[in-house]
């Protein structure tokens, strides 16, 4: 007997004589649609939701590193925008992302949006210095009732070195905040604007130490926090405009009172980008030495092997380590852990903290 | 290519057009979706579709192979064979680092000096997924379970792109047969997939991402500055993070083969409403939990040669299944602790009268099965045992600190999460149904305001799924 065309395209329900008990079927009674119309439907929803979403979209996209993804992002919202904007349906979904908690206007990448700890109202914090700090202080000496309150700022290493460095610390002395936050930098600061962040972390805080590991994706045109490009990477202007933000960025710091360790940018796998980092490095070794209870960290040379090239691993005591992560940048836990070591043997050095502040 | 990301819906949207457009001329239509299937996995790294192919092709030689030969011992070890060739590149990427460091150290400790070369690996992405799905099919073929497919359908049952990455584990016998059989562009079951898709989005760019940034990273991070109430609701929260996660995902994956007219196995059934360990195993990630019976725990000789034995193998199985998640002694622990536990369940069933059932006896039961769960969660989470061992010592050590984390906010949304475990099925059924009665242009609308809603309370950008690294 022929086929009808109904018998040769067999409906999923029949795919069930493949299958177990567990395998997921169309229930009866419900009514399923054609390929057709389920275009329909996945059209209107993107296109729709990229309209009602547009705004933020394009915000996100502007502050995406110069390139064709870039460009070709805003070349399809900015005009999806503009008639989110025309019809009012920005206005009514700017209410709705209120009703749901959110800014609809904050940067990108976000506020500062992790909580900062609460101060004991009886804790004394140390009076803010009235003048610019000028020379070097021994960083206070904690106690149970008052403890060293430390923040970690910066990218995504500052991240992971954050987790690391708070398990060094003993935390009936010292009190840690972890501030990193992914893919921000002192470059984009309409991205993400740093200098506010950290006279937040300041007024909010008062943190007697800061550890800053930042730079990693700072290879970009430095943009003011309105979008405004000040200066073009790669131009004369750029080594100097990031150094003038590194410095206040530093200074923001130092004349809130707080010690400052900053740790330098760690050696790479991708060698092409090597130049670039020891430049940045040049330039935050140079502003921390030139600005009182600030310090250097290199990180550069103690995970490069002794030739001055990249490893993954760590050798000590004969013992090999894996210490960074397969991105050739990041690091591993344990590489972490080593980070945390340089910075709190740095800080004990320099800055005299007594060691009965760290765990045994 | 991420599941939540805009590149996948646009990519999506262009192969569900092609798809259906393609679906009545079953060659251009594999060639079609095999090449966006590869295209869907070189957005990650283009050199690793050679790795792919590779194992393809291993394995579709391993199957021709078994079927060519003309007695049972010869197709076992063509079987055999072709196991062993697919396993090689897993075995390499995933654990010669570990390995080669591990052997590394321990001689230098004896004084031998005689270590492997040590390289760092960067593991392809979904390459413990589809090397299991190529073993099942060699094993399978060997069984008679399932015929020799053409090279073009066992390219494509591999490489297809809902399951490449994080499975579900697909046996051949499940999805081949839907490769040969022409898709019916007349009833696609929208209503359903839209559930699933939305839910696994929600799930995963919402739940997920809140629990892991408020408590789980941060009581994982640095356990010892952390209270006992702050530590066991971290423990909470992660039990919570790598279910949405997980399920989220495999929720999106079963979804988007919907609407492309396949139908996937189940991965989850409520694990965390389970009885007993055995019984979570049946709930969670239920593909890996049957590849392991049908290709490791059956193979060892199952519970066919002895109480002992039997008990033998369900550790191993489940130590090897701990390994496969990755090459860590946290894993190994893992695996091992629900080996013992379900060897001892499996005892007690033997040798311990059944009790007679009451709700107090019921709930006993599913509370300290999720009780157990979560203590092993403590090591599949931990960067090392001492960090898995502190958090839990912190919850007896930890009650003078002072609780920082835990708020009203998510106590809510790990109850809510648990609740819906117990929750009964009939709500979200009818619901469906009622979708189902939808007109394209309001569901669209609908599905609009969902992804805004999801969009909106979600972090900026999206965490790699969890399972992508396994």
């Amino acid at each position: 007997m022929p086929e009808t065309p109904h018998e040769r395209m067999p409906t999923l329900e029949r795919f069930d004589r493949y299958g177990e008990d567990a395998r997921t079927l169309v229930p009866r009674g419900r009514v399923t649609m054609p390929a057709g119309r389920v275009l329909i439907v996945l059209l209107v929803a993107l296109v729709v939701w990229g309209a009602m979403y547009a705004p933020s979209l394009m915000r996100a996209s502007e502050a995406q590193p110069l390139g064709t993804r870039r460009t070709v992002s805003l070349w399809v919202l900015r005009p999806v925008a503009a008639i989110s904007d025309f019809v009012q349906l920005t206005a009514l979904t700017d209410g709705a992302i209120r009703a749901l908690g959110r800014d609809p206007n904050e940067a990108p990448g976000g506020a500062l949006d992790v909580p900062l700890p609460t101060l004991d109202p009886d804790v004394s914090v140390s009076p803010k210095p009235d003048e610019p700090v000028v020379k070097d202080t021994k960083i206070r000496r904690p106690t149970p009732t008052n403890e060293l309150r430390v923040a970690v700022v910066g990218d995504s290493l500052a991240v992971g070195l954050g987790v690391y460095l708070e398990r060094e610390f003993r935390p009936a002395l010292v009190r840690l905040t972890r501030q990193g936050r992914i893919s921000t930098g002192l470059s984009r600061l309409d991205y993400f604007d740093w200098m506010t962040a950290m006279r937040q972390i300041e007024n909010g805080f008062s943190p007697d130490l800061v550890v800053v590991m930042i730079g990693d994706n700072d290879n970009q045109s430095l943009q003011s926090p309105g979008g405004q490009v000040v200066a073009e990477i790669g131009s004369f202007e750029w080594p100097a405009g990031y150094e003038k933000r590194v410095e206040e960025f530093t200074r923001i710091a130092v004349d809130g009172g707080a010690h400052v360790a900053w740790v330098g940018l760690p050696i790479v796998q991708r060698k092409e980008r090597w130049d670039v980092m020891q430049r940045q490095n040049a330039i935050y070794e140079r502003v921390v030495d030139a600005t009182p209870n600030a310090i250097y960290v290199d990180t550069w040379d103690r995970f490069a092997t002794r030739d001055g090239q990249y490893t993954p691993f760590y050798w000590e005591g004969g013992k090999a380590e894996l210490v960074r992560a397969p991105d050739g940048l990041h690091f591993t836990p344990r590489g972490y852990e080593l980070l945390a070591q340089a910075v709190t043997d740095a800080v004990v050095e320099s800055f005299r903290l007594m060691p009965n502040a760290l765990n045994d | 290519m991420l599941f939540p990301t805009i590149d996948f819906a646009v990519f999506f949207a262009l192969v569900f057009l092609g798809h259906w457009l393609l679906n009545p001329k079953p060659l251009p239509w594999k060639l079609f979706m095999i090449g966006a299937s590869y295209f869907f996995y070189a957005w990650w790294d283009v050199h690793f579709i050679w790795l792919l192919a590779g194992v393809s092709a291993i394995s579709q030689l391993g199957a021709i192979a078994v079927a060519r030969q003309p007695d049972e011992r010869r197709k076992r070890i063509a079987m055999v064979a072709g196991v062993t060739l697919t396993l090689l590149p897993l075995l390499y990427f995933k654990y010669y680092s570990w390995a080669s460091l591990e052997l590394t150290n321990a001689s230098n400790s004896l004084g031998l000096n005689v270590g492997l070369p040590l390289v760092q690996l960067i593991l392809p992405v979904g390459i413990s997924f589809f090397t299991f799905m190529a073993i099942s099919y060699i094993v399978d073929v060997y069984r008679g379970h399932t015929r020799v497919a053409s090279w073009i359908d066992a390219f494509l049952y591999l490489s297809f792109f809902p399951h490449l990455v994080a499975g579900p584990i697909v046996r051949p016998d499940e999805l081949i047969p839907q490769l040969d059989v022409r898709r019916d562009p007349r009833h696609i079951d929208v209503a359903g997939a839209s559930w699933l898709i939305v839910g696994g989005l929600f799930k995963k760019v919402v739940v997920s991402s809140f629990l892991a940034t408020t408590m789980v990273d941060p009581v994982f991070g640095d356990p010892a500055s952390h209270s006992a109430i702050d530590a066991l609701f971290g423990i909470l929260a992660y039990a919570i993070v790598i279910y949405a996660d997980f399920s989220g995902y495999t929720d999106i994956a079963i979804g988007v083969a919907k609407l492309l007219g396949f139908q996937f196995p189940q991965n989850f059934d409520r694990p965390y409403s389970a009885r007993s360990l055995q019984d979570f195993w049946r709930r969670w990630h239920m593909t890996l939990s049957r590849w392991l019976r049908d290709y490791l725990y059956i193979p060892l000789g199952g519970s066919k040669r002895g109480e002992i034995r039997t008990y033998v193998n369900i550790v191993v199985t489940m130590v090897l299944g701990g390994l496969w998640h990755g090459a860590a002694w946290t894993f190994v622990f893992w695996g091992l602790y629900h080996g013992i536990g379900q060897a001892i369940g499996a005892w007690k069933r033997t040798h311990l009268p059944e009790r007679t059932e009451t709700p107090l006896l019921l709930w006993g039961q599913r509370l300290s099965t999720f009780a157990l769960v979560c203590v092993g969660w403590v090591f599949f989470r931990a960067d090392s045992m001492a960090t898995a061992f502190s958090l839990l010592g912190r919850l007896i050590t930890g009650w003078t600190t002072p609780t920082e984390l835990v708020t009203p906010l998510v106590i809510g949304t790990i109850a809510l999460m648990l609740a819906l475990q117990y929750a009964p099925r009939e709500p979200g059924l009818l619901l469906q149904e009622r979708i189902s009665r939808w007109r394209p242009v309001p569901m669209g609308l609908a599905g609009a305001a969902s992804l805004f809603v999801i969009t909106t309370l979600g972090p900026q950008g999206v965490a790699p799924f969890i399972y992508f690294q396994f």
